[in-house]
């Protein structure tokens, strides 16, 4: 290490050898890059989508991708984690987390040693806005990774054994979430914004301690079957192998099952904007985090607003980034985003920063939310830069078939119409920059925001404060404990 | 053309190897070029790897490189102007890391702006520092200070990986610290040490450049020799590995009391640096540790005496040595200390009785899928022949690689494991909360 620095010494000495200079020699000719001219463009094809069918009418997708000896099946299930008796939050998740614990004649050992002699993953879980059982595999032990996945789905058994100790890991886990700055933070932000319905139902110690295999058992007939379900399967495959392969071994698995509940309402914006700040005393950085519910990912405006995000902080070169990152230093990075669920569209802030910097960088945030309004609109070049990063970097996206079978899902989970992706090109093609300018403004109130912060109350509250925002101190589960 | 080789190495358990075909030549610069097309979408990934990292650095100088590497986005003298700026509107994806041995960047692009990567990517290599600026040096310490603060100082455990370097490797060694490296050593940067390292490891000798993706060949040679052609050489790149490896002596234990919810605990052992006899059975004797719930450590810890939550063995590959860790967060109620008892009574009896077949079996396919899975994407691929060249100077490495597991049997990963996680030689960090 130390003679690193005699190396530098000498890398520091003068230009290269170069002859001696003849007196009339000229100057060293300056490196001129050439200009960095594009290529002719390669052409893109959107992957085919080839649609079959199990079961009564079971719908499967198939995207082909042959260039490594993969395939990955996932059945998605129109059914949540809220989707529970009163009381018994968890147990959807719970009972997803159990399939592979014993199913048919092997126990949660010997499922995981065959996936592992098969090279072969299986996943399962509750979520929000569904749930899924998914396996991918090598080509050649197709068939009897989908006879484990057939097992898991139609056979099993619910150990109440293992159900004791599932329960008493994430009850651990829970314990660990209440001092992770940023699951914190995710916490009380599903609080503040939806009470005690939809993201804002958690599992905790005592709906766990209610929930029995019984509760799996009943729920799994209840709501699992082929019916509603749809199939997603990519990679190193065809629809005429796959189809049969899973018609013989789930195609009779199609009873009816319980109809999937309403859908959530998105929750009202609130009058005024309010941080509700979590005291984590000594923190290093402050967890900020933002949201805003907008409406539909249909509303004619979507497009255009996507584009105003991206602009706005949706991408490393946008205004909140380049200035409370790459000016200020306030942070290592500062994101905005768009996220869709069952309730609809919400813009989100995300950002970690330090410290004793906390308000500065919401002045500085709140700065960018006003300018846009008033004095520096999205400009054409702000526009057009963006419509290019999303457009542009769309064909890498279907470089594996995750990411179409994905949207899949998310057509049927989040019902978009069916020119979602195909349109999507040209939905952003068409979009003005006046029209990014009136989403924008039509959508994102810096008025009516919801923070969080999770960080130290006592270095950072009055900063926050002197900025006009209203804080509220919160406890570990969102609820208000004291603020003015 | 080099080696889209197809060695029939492999043994019947074996769906095959991944096959990446490339070529591979080198710039009278010293740069070294590896092409490896994959024409799946009209993307084509720039990266590029310079053979420095943390353990480069000088002393006092704790997270340079990494520090370094922000600069790299901050424009250089053909180009003076953040690189996300006309990067991103291309729809570019681009980044940059570091470790402790080495740097990377890329950027995945559109396969039309081959020629704007590569002239980016050139100009940084050649004419970084004379855009260089205080301000920029000032603000990228401020955000790296940021990033220390966001991954390692706030988070629960966020210390552990620093401890255990700390605590594995003594004072002076060259992974003695983290590659995040200390706030006040961050802050004491000057733009001399930035001049300094980037004349002394950001020479075309010392980078490799690997293509991936949908291009033409000799397109992309002739916008290779374009722009890199154009980086003059530089010194050679002197590394300074350690005289000898470090070793423990005993067994050193560290309590750490910090703001946790629960114990936990690192046991780590100094193991065969990277493509080093005994590093791929390592790897194979810690999936059979802790990989699935067939594993050893998980079935005793986790399952049958309910002591963890978690537990996971992995061997850490550096290049000139590395760590085997063990660690496990116990579960409620439970002590650090029990786990350690735990974990003993489960390596003892590795020891003695050694692992199985069917478990050698598992291992080697949980590392024949991890292969493929590496080259599905041009991204991954990319780095993976990166790694390759910059290591072993052969693109081509990846069916050695792969035969290092084939090859390896019962006797010798039992051999490893003997030798190498000794129960008297090793650190034991623990981490306890602090009393509420």
């Amino acid at each position: 290490m130390r003679a690193s620095i005699l190396l530098l010494l000498l890398a520091c000495a003068p230009k290269p050898v170069a002859p001696p200079a003849a007196p009339s020699a000229p100057a060293p000719v300056e490196y001129v890059p050439a200009a960095a001219t594009p290529l002719a463009p390669r052409p893109f094809t959107l992957p085919a989508v080839a649609w079959g069918s199990i079961g009564a009418s079971t719908k499967v997708a198939v995207v082909e991708n042959h260039e490594v000896p993969f395939i990955s099946v996932s059945i998605q299930f129109p059914v949540h984690s809220t989707s529970v008796p009163k009381g018994k939050a968890g147990l959807a998740e719970a009972t997803m987390d159990m399939l592979n614990e014993g199913a048919g004649k092997r126990d949660a050992e010997a499922i995981s040693a065959e996936l592992r002699r098969l090279g072969a993953t299986l996943g399962s879980g509750a979520g929000y806005d569904g749930a899924s059982v998914s396996i991918s595999c090598l080509k050649d032990t197709l068939g009897p990774t989908l006879d484990l996945l057939a097992d898991v789905l139609l056979r099993p058994t619910f150990p109440a054994k293992e159900w004791d100790l599932r329960r008493s890991l994430w009850i651990d886990d829970l314990t660990e979430s209440r001092t992770s700055p940023t699951r914190i933070a995710d916490r009380v932000m599903a609080h503040r914004l939806w009470g005690n319905t939809y993201r804002g139902i958690e599992a905790d110690e005592g709906s766990l301690k209610g929930i029995t295999v019984n509760d799996m058992v009943a729920w799994h007939k209840a709501h699992l079957s082929l019916a509603g379900a749809l199939v997603l399967v990519g990679g190193d495959t065809t629809l005429d192998e796959i189809v049969p392969a899973l018609q013989s071994r789930l195609g009779k698995w199609d009873h009816p099952v319980a109809k999937p509940e309403e859908g959530p309402t998105a929750p009202a914006r609130p009058d005024v904007t309010t941080v509700y700040l979590y005291d984590k005393p000594g923190a290093a950085q402050s967890v900020v985090r933002a949201a805003m519910y907008l409406g539909k990912p249909t509303d004619p405006d979507f497009a255009p607003f996507m584009l105003g995000n991206m602009a706005m902080g949706g991408q490393f070169a946008s205004r909140i980034n380049l200035n409370l990152r790459e000016d200020k230093g306030y942070t290592y990075g500062a994101r905005s985003g768009v996220s869709y669920d069952r309730a609809g569209v919400s813009w989100t802030f995300d950002s970690g920063i330090h410290t004793e910097k906390t308000a500065d960088a919401l002045k500085e945030l709140f700065g960018e939310l006003k300018q846009v309004r008033d004095g520096r609109p999205f400009t054409d070049k702000e526009v057009n830069d963006a419509r290019g990063a999303l457009l542009g970097g769309w064909p890498l996206r279907f470089e594996r078939p995750d990411y179409l079978l994905g949207q899949l899902d998310a057509m049927r989970t989040y019902s978009l119409p069916d020119d979602w992706v195909t349109g999507y090109l040209d939905r952003l093609s068409r979009t003005s920059v006046a029209d990014v300018q009136k989403a924008w403004e039509a959508r994102v109130d810096a008025g009516r925001l919801t923070f969080v912060v999770v960080g130290d109350a006592g270095s950072i509250r009055s900063g926050i404060e002197q900025l006009g925002l209203r804080v509220v101190l919160v406890d570990v589960a969102g609820n208000e404990v004291g603020g003015k | 053309m080099g080696a889209a080789m197809s060695l029939l190495l492999f043994s019947a358990a074996f769906a095959g190897a991944p096959d990446v075909p490339f070529t591979a030549y080198q710039l009278d610069n010293g740069l070294k070029v590896t092409l490896a097309p994959d024409h799946t979408v009209p993307f084509v990934c720039v990266n590029v790897w310079y053979d420095v990292g943390s353990k480069d650095e000088v002393p006092g100088r704790s997270g340079f490189a990494h520090l370094f590497e922000h600069l790299m986005f901050n424009g250089s003298k053909h180009a003076d102007d953040d690189y996300f700026k006309p990067l991103q509107p291309l729809g570019a994806r681009l980044n940059g890391s570091t470790t402790l041995d080495r740097t990377n960047y890329y950027e995945c692009l559109p396969s039309e702006q081959l020629p704007l990567a590569t002239f980016l990517e050139a100009d940084r290599m050649g004419w970084l520092l004379d855009a260089l600026t205080p301000t920029k040096l000032q603000n990228q310490k401020d955000v790296v200070r940021n990033e220390r603060r966001q991954n390692y100082d706030n988070p629960p455990y966020g210390h552990a990986w620093l401890e255990l370097l700390g605590h594995a490797y003594p004072e002076g060694h060259p992974y003695h610290i983290a590659t995040i490296g200390k706030h006040e050593e961050i802050e004491a940067a000057t733009l001399e040490d930035v001049s300094g390292f980037f004349r002394t490891w950001y020479v075309p000798n010392n980078a490799s450049l690997v293509l991936t993706g949908d291009f033409d060949d000799a397109e992309a040679r002739a916008l290779v020799a374009r722009y890199f052609g154009a980086v003059p050489r530089g010194p050679a790149a002197v590394h300074h590995p350690p005289a000898a490896p470090a070793v423990f002596t005993g067994e050193e234990k560290v309590k750490v009391t910090d703001k946790v919810p629960f114990e936990k605990v690192w046991i780590a052992w100094h193991s065969p640096a990277l493509y080093a006899p005994g590093d791929a059975e390592l790897d194979l004797a810690a999936s059979a540790l802790s990989e699935g719930k067939e594993s050893r450590l998980y079935k005793a810890l986790v399952h049958d005496k309910q002591l963890a939550q978690d537990v996971t063995a992995y061997q850490g590959s550096q290049a000139w040595e590395s760590l085997f860790v063990v660690s496990a967060t116990a579960a409620s109620g439970h002590t650090g200390d029990e786990l350690v008892a735990a974990i003993d009574t489960v390596l003892a009896g590795a020891r003695k009785d050694g692992i199985t077949a069917t478990e050698l079996e598992m291992g080697r396919k949980d590392f024949e899928v991890q292969f493929f899975r590496m080259v599905s994407t041009i991204q991954g691929k990319a780095d993976i022949l990166n790694g390759y060249v910059t290591r072993t100077g052969d693109a081509g490495y990846l069916q050695k690689d792969l035969a290092r597991y084939t090859s390896t049997t019962v006797e010798s990963v039992n051999a490893a494991l003997r030798q190498w996680l000794p129960p008297d030689k090793r650190l034991v960090l623990t981490f306890v909360p602090e009393a509420k």
